[in-house]
């Protein structure tokens, strides 16, 4: 029990994937302009990667390791990735179209998101059991929706704050991300 | 497109991608085997000719595995003429400050520590990372080098002889107890070969 | 456009990193140094050209609904390849870019200029987009890399200006990679709002 606890506090806290290993940054500066589609992509990266990681994971443990075939680790990974999002988005069309009007361009980004690619192949390289890479993975995605939540409300403040032109935008948002990352650093260093 | 795509062409050109995709990462694979093997090899073997006396035998095959509080620790015999030379252990610490710290600890035949070299760590640039240089330096190095199979060596914060890094204490400990661990290791390793040959 | 301006636009007008703000991750993940920078640009050049390459000379015979799947496939081969090379004949640089190789697969600018460029233009052409394009990605990683690397350890390319003892770490770490990406992408729309 106490290994799961510990593994979940890692991955959201001490080794938070945005701010201390730089994977999904690009949906991190893209999506986080509201409260809604950041809590939205959060939700979704979160179902997406929890079920790659298991997939991929199942994937390497029962086909690609045993015929020595770790090699094809990129692309097997990533067409599974793929896939998966082709068929969140056609489930999700029939089931709740709402809710897949509201994401709608940024469900097909989730596949070029480096974070789901990132942890499936994190959890094959420190060869973790099947229960504690799956935790692992819906404990990075939390951690991935708590940076986007931070940063989406942080970006609301600055729409409304008076910043230098050349600064606007993307710059000034880079820099609070990086106060953000500083605020993280103090988390690093914890073990249980 | 001058014609509509029907199904079967799309599965014919995705499967084709596919199989194209698969024979020439194939090629590849068989193309690099030898030398990635090589590679981690080489770096290991480097390693020993610098910092042990002459071996005649190749310490990577006689390697031998050793336990220590759930980890495996691997030893690497360096003999000349059948007579023990000297070994090297592969040490690790998981109580780094970044994660897991790897040493590569030397020893001469009677369990004194020869030499040391970090082969892996996630410790912090421009502190932690740069205990190598740190502990080679003097005073730090005839604190280590030298020092009995003991294996009971400590940062000065604790007691002992070896001045830690400034701001890198949980480096400099965990980097203590990788070699602390070796010389345990390998000083079991000894008294197994004495009772075995005697 | 004439070939010399195809990789000039790669270089300026469209750089990936400063003015489409694409491929972040490496971005931030890979410069802490100079040298891990410049050689992280380089390879994502490498896969960029081959994969422009690629798929220009197929971009007939795709059917355009699969052609995603098809372009991952594409890039995700060259990524291989290039894992594999780098494993067997340049395992230092591996170990430094870690799991950043892998990623290439992900990386927006590959999948981006495939579908914007190398799917609508002849195979000489996107050769040289891909060149210009990676061009830019690496001089902006080896800029970025090499500022970083002179304000937090004091050295360049390895070779020291100043004692690392006067030099602030953060800069090296997480979130300086992210304040000195924001100050120069600052710095640039100011140049750029000039010109």
């Amino acid at each position: 029990m106490l290994t799961y606890i510990s593994i979940v506090v890692t991955a959201i806290f001490v080794n938070n994937i945005v701010f201390a290993q730089f994977l999904g940054i690009c949906p991190f500066i893209g999506v986080s302009r509201n409260m809604s589609s950041a809590v939205g992509m959060g939700l979704a990266v979160t179902f997406v990667m929890a079920l790659s990681t298991s997939v991929t994971w199942i994937l390497q443990t029962c086909i690609l390791h045993p015929f020595g075939l770790d090699y094809m680790q990129t692309i097997a990974f990533i067409l599974v990735i793929a896939a998966l999002v082709q068929m969140l988005e056609i489930v999700l069309r029939k089931i709740h179209p709402v809710l897949y009007a509201s994401l709608g361009v940024y469900l097909p980004l989730i596949t070029t998101n480096c974070a789901v690619l990132g942890v499936a192949l994190i959890t094959v390289q420190h060869s973790m059991p099947f229960l504690q890479s799956l935790v692992h993975a819906v404990a990075t995605a939390l951690g991935f929706m708590m940076a986007l939540v931070l940063f989406a409300g942080i970006r609301r403040q600055l729409d409304l704050v008076d910043v230098p032109g050349p600064m606007r935008g993307v710059p000034i948002a880079l820099i609070c991300a990086g106060l953000l990352a500083m605020a993280f650093m103090g988390f690093a260093g914890m073990k249980f | 497109m001058s014609r509509p795509d029907s199904v079967w062409r799309m599965i014919a050109v995705l499967g084709s991608a596919a199989l194209i995709s698969g024979v020439l990462l194939g090629y590849f694979h068989d193309l690099t085997a030898t030398p990635i093997a090589q590679a981690s090899a080489r770096r290991l073997s480097e390693s020993l000719r610098e910092m042990m006396p002459s071996f005649s035998n190749d310490p990577l095959t006689d390697a031998v595995g050793a336990c220590v509080d759930g980890d495996s620790l691997r030893i690497y015999p360096c003999m000349d003429d059948g007579s023990l030379v000297g070994a090297a252990v592969e040490s690790i610490s998981h109580n780094g400050f970044g994660g897991d710290i790897r040493v590569l600890v030397c020893f001469t035949p009677d369990g004194a520590v020869a030499g040391f070299r970090v082969i892996e760590h996630s410790e912090t640039p421009g502190l932690g990372a740069k205990m190598e240089d740190w502990f080679s330096g003097e005073p730090r190095r005839s604190a280590i080098v030298g020092s009995g199979g003991g294996g009971n060596l400590k940062v000065s914060a604790d007691g002992g002889s070896v001045d830690a890094i400034t701001g890198a204490t949980i480096t400099s400990r965990a980097f203590v107890e990788a070699v602390n661990r070796a010389c345990s290791v390998f000083n079991r390793y000894r008294n197994e070969q004495a009772e075995y040959y005697s | 456009m004439s070939k010399l301006n195809i990789i000039l636009n790669g270089l300026i007008n469209e750089n990936p990193t400063f003015v489409l703000l694409l491929g972040m991750c490496p971005t931030l993940g890979t410069t802490a140094s100079a040298m891990t920078g410049m050689s992280m640009g380089l390879a994502t050049m490498c896969v960029l050209i081959c994969s422009n390459c690629a798929v220009s000379s197929i971009k007939s015979i795709v059917p355009a609904k699969v052609r995603i799947p098809v372009y991952i496939v594409v890039i995700a081969t060259f990524v291989t390849i290039l894992q594999l090379v780098l494993k067997a004949y340049m395992p230092a640089l591996d170990a430094a870019l870690g799991i950043f190789i892998p990623l290439i697969v992900v990386n927006c600018i590959l999948l981006g200029r495939a579908e914007a460029f190398a799917s609508r233009n002849n195979v000489v052409d996107s050769i040289l987009d891909g060149l210009g394009i990676g061009l830019g990605f690496s001089m902006a990683l080896t800029m970025l890399g090499g500022l970083r690397e002179l304000l937090g350890a004091g050295t360049v390319f390895g070779m020291m200006v100043y004692p690392d003892s006067f030099a602030p770490l953060v800069f090296v770490l997480a979130p300086g990679a992210f304040i000195v990406l924001g100050m120069m992408i600052a710095l640039l729309n100011r140049i750029r709002k000039r010109c």
